[in-house]
């Protein structure tokens, strides 16, 4: 990897070291500065700014300096958000110094996306992907576009995209009671995902008003009920790979 | 006569089950029934003033040439069997090793810690192969999180060397024996440890006459030689000072020392001498365990807390590589001066006491759902909190200078019961940094800090005034006993 590429510079909000949150094994998290939606429930609102005034450039060196220290505790790195794909050439980058490392091209590279990037995206991180996990916000474009402020014809296309590479590691749900969780839109949104992959894993996170902004503080947080409810639409519609977390 | 015998004993499990026991009534096994029922047999006459139960070491290398050709069921029935039944025979807590594979054996032991659940008191240790990945780490994470009381630990644990005058733990590899420096105690190939507990080890054949704790911050206590003031060091400023370190190694630590071994000497003494358990035991008469294979320990307290008050500086130093290393500094001082202390009944590591790390290293790491922030006020950003294998690979160098056991407890994230290859990476990591053993928790109490799931974040700063509100955390508790 030439130098010029490992002096490149992202926007990077914060790292979380160890995660068991965001993708197999323990892993290091880069979250990313930016993003084109505007959720009403976003959990890191301070993430959506592309270029906030107090946040410095980081190097890909440094970051794969750090990530060296963490390798022998880690199966993988992912880079989140904001949204990761944002930043393309940064994480394309990134994945590139971390294949080349001695010390960390063991570790499989994640990307955690909303979705919503052009092709010509995916084609430039899928050599050196490992695996893609989609934040799906509504299956349903208008129910997209009242949570997330834009249309999802990207995010499908992207999630068509990926699955046919084999690089669409999961598809998440963030479901939020009386907006995007009817048992229709769930057993629907299954069908739709399951033709992509008879296989794929889908992890439903239950919303939780958690550091969101005051538009998204009276939305409702699914109970146990809910939950159980979830697990059984998906389950019956044919998921076989679910996860979710309450 | 009024002494209880030794502190602990490590009985050769394989020498009985091979040659049989006059005392016991039984001759040498041929099956796995007759071996389990000759263990049970054993474990109901050890002696009843031990502070652990019976020690058995590998129970794979004890009982896999007996499982062998022997239906699976069976296997799997006759030891979850004798593994629960254990609970109930004997007087204390049963410990043994699996691994380095996946065996018959081993997984019967952890199919019956996990169906036997919390009630049960037995240790297992599983040693895996950092080479091999035969799902012995995996079925032995399955089983931590179930019982949270299984401890992965190197096979390096198994021996202890003598290095530069003091007992250690071979680092890297089993190379360092016949490394310059590497020489053994009595020209044997190294000292054969057992674990008889959390972070505790004694000499395989033979035993621990006494053990005593020296608290490097605590009161210690009157008797002995010196007489030195009280170390009076407070936490203060946020610089570190090396003025503190110096006096501590050189004029508190000799005293400090001095008294512990002191009273160990005095245990050893009492143990041995006012007892008859080396005439009389049946143990001992055939040749189950053997004198010169006993040692005394001594268990330091207190590491990071006295590394921190000498250079001076509060618990929420941003400093952790200087009281690492100082921490380093204080044990290698500790290791000094007990070298240079002979020790009667102590044939086994040549005279010398063995360290142990009790508790309060400090360095210990925490897989913690606070971990995760966000810059939401800028100007009041903490500085992060420590990362979870920081305190790991700070505690490894630390504890390969504990021959007689040190451990290592990392809690771990709630969300790691959906994901436990995360545990698994975070033990794994553990062990090839160095460290010799580990054992981990799922964290049951997160206090306010929301579980993690993907894109949620805790507040540091709120995170940061709970913790000064709230009580210290356990890692810097001094005192606390693995």
């Amino acid at each position: 990897m030439n130098v010029a590429r490992q002096e490149l510079t992202g926007l990077v909000t914060d790292i979380v070291a160890c995660s068991a949150v965001d993708g197999p094994g323990n892993r290091y998290v880069v979250f990313l500065q930016g993003c084109q939606f505007d959720c009403l429930a976003c959990h890191n609102p301070c993430t959506i700014p592309e270029h906030p005034p107090w946040l410095a450039p980081t190097t890909v060196t440094d970051l794969v300096a750090d990530i060296r220290g963490a390798a022998p505790f880690l199966s993988g790195v992912t880079v989140t958000g904001g949204e990761a794909t944002g930043q393309a050439d940064f994480v394309r980058a990134l994945f590139d110094a971390l294949a080349a490392d001695p010390e960390t091209q063991t570790l499989t590279r994640f990307v955690d996306s909303n979705g919503d990037a052009d092709p010509g995206v995916w084609d430039l991180l899928a050599p050196v992907t490992d695996g893609v996990m989609v934040d799906l916000k509504a299956l349903d474009p208008q129910m997209h576009l009242v949570l997330t402020g834009a249309d999802n014809a990207r995010v499908l296309a992207g999630c068509r995209k990926l699955a046919a590479s084999g690089l669409l590691y999961e598809v998440r749900l963030l479901l939020i009671p009386g907006l995007n969780d009817a048992d229709e839109v769930l057993a629907e949104t299954a069908r739709w995902l399951l033709e992509l992959d008879p296989h794929l894993r889908v992890r439903v996170n239950a919303y939780r008003a958690t550091g969101v902004r005051p538009c998204g503080r009276d939305l409702l947080e699914p109970g146990p009920d809910e939950l159980a409810r979830y697990r059984r639409i998906l389950m019956d519609s044919g998921v076989t790979r679910l996860t979710l977390v309450g | 006569m009024s002494s209880i015998g030794p502190w602990s004993l490590a009985p050769e499990y394989a020498r009985l089950v091979k040659r049989g026991s006059n005392h016991l009534q039984f001759p040498g096994v041929t099956t796995l029934t007759q071996a389990l029922r000759a263990l049970r047999a054993a474990v109901v006459a050890l002696p009843s003033g031990l502070n652990h139960g019976p020690a058995f070491g590998s129970l794979d290398a004890l009982l896999l040439p007996l499982a062998t050709g022997v239906d699976p069921d069976v296997v799997d029935a006759e030891i979850g069997s004798f593994w629960q039944e254990l609970d109930h025979l004997a007087a204390g807590s049963a410990t043994a090793v699996v691994g380095p594979e996946l065996t018959p054996v081993s997984e019967a032991l952890l199919r019956a810690e996990r169906e036997h659940g919390r009630t049960s008191e037995a240790l297992l240790f599983v040693r895996p192969d950092p080479g091999r990945d035969d799902g012995l780490i995996q079925e032995a994470v399955h089983t931590l999180l179930a019982t949270g009381r299984i401890h992965l630990a190197d096979g390096r644990r198994d021996l202890a060397v003598v290095r530069g005058g003091s007992l250690a733990v071979p680092g890297g590899s089993l190379a360092a024996l016949s490394a310059p420096g590497g020489e053994v105690p009595g020209g044997h190939q190294g000292l054969r440890l057992v674990p008889v507990g959390c972070g505790r080890s004694v000499p395989a054949g033979g035993g621990v006459h006494a053990v005593t704790v020296l608290d490097l911050v605590g009161t210690s206590g009157g008797l002995g030689p010196g007489g030195a003031p009280e170390y009076d060091g407070a936490p203060s400023a946020r610089v570190p000072s090396e003025s503190g370190l110096r006096p501590y190694l050189e004029s508190v630590l000799p005293v400090r020392v001095g008294r512990a071994l002191y009273r160990l000497r005095l245990l050893v003494r009492d143990r041995v001498e006012g007892s008859t358990f080396f005439e009389d035991s049946w143990l001992v008469r055939e040749g189950l365990v053997h004198r010169d294979r006993f040692t005394a320990v001594l268990e330091l307290a207190g590491v990071a807390e006295a590394a921190r008050r000498a250079l001076g500086v509060d618990t929420a130093s941003p400093e952790p590589e200087l009281i690492a290393e100082a921490a380093l500094r204080i044990t290698d001082r500790v290791a000094e001066l007990v070298a240079a202390e002979s020790l009667p009944y102590c044939d086994g590591t040549a005279g010398r006491a063995m360290l142990r790390g009790a508790a309060g290293t400090g360095l210990g790491a925490v897989f913690d759902p606070a971990d995760r922030s966000v810059p939401v006020d800028p100007g009041r950003l903490e500085p992060p909190p420590p990362r979870p294998y920081e305190g790991l690979r700070a505690a490894a160098p630390l504890s390969a200078m504990f021959p007689a056991g040190i451990c290592e407890q990392v809690s771990l994230d709630p969300a790691v019961v959906e994901n436990p290859r995360a545990a698994e990476d975070l033990l794994r990591g553990a062990l090839r940094v160095g460290v010799p053993e580990v054992a981990a928790s799922v964290a049951v109490d997160a206090g306010p800090v929301t579980p993690r799931v993907t894109g949620f974040y805790a507040r540091r700063r709120d995170v940061v005034a709970l913790r000064e509100a709230a009580a210290r955390k356990v890692e810097e508790i001094l005192g606390r006993r693995g």
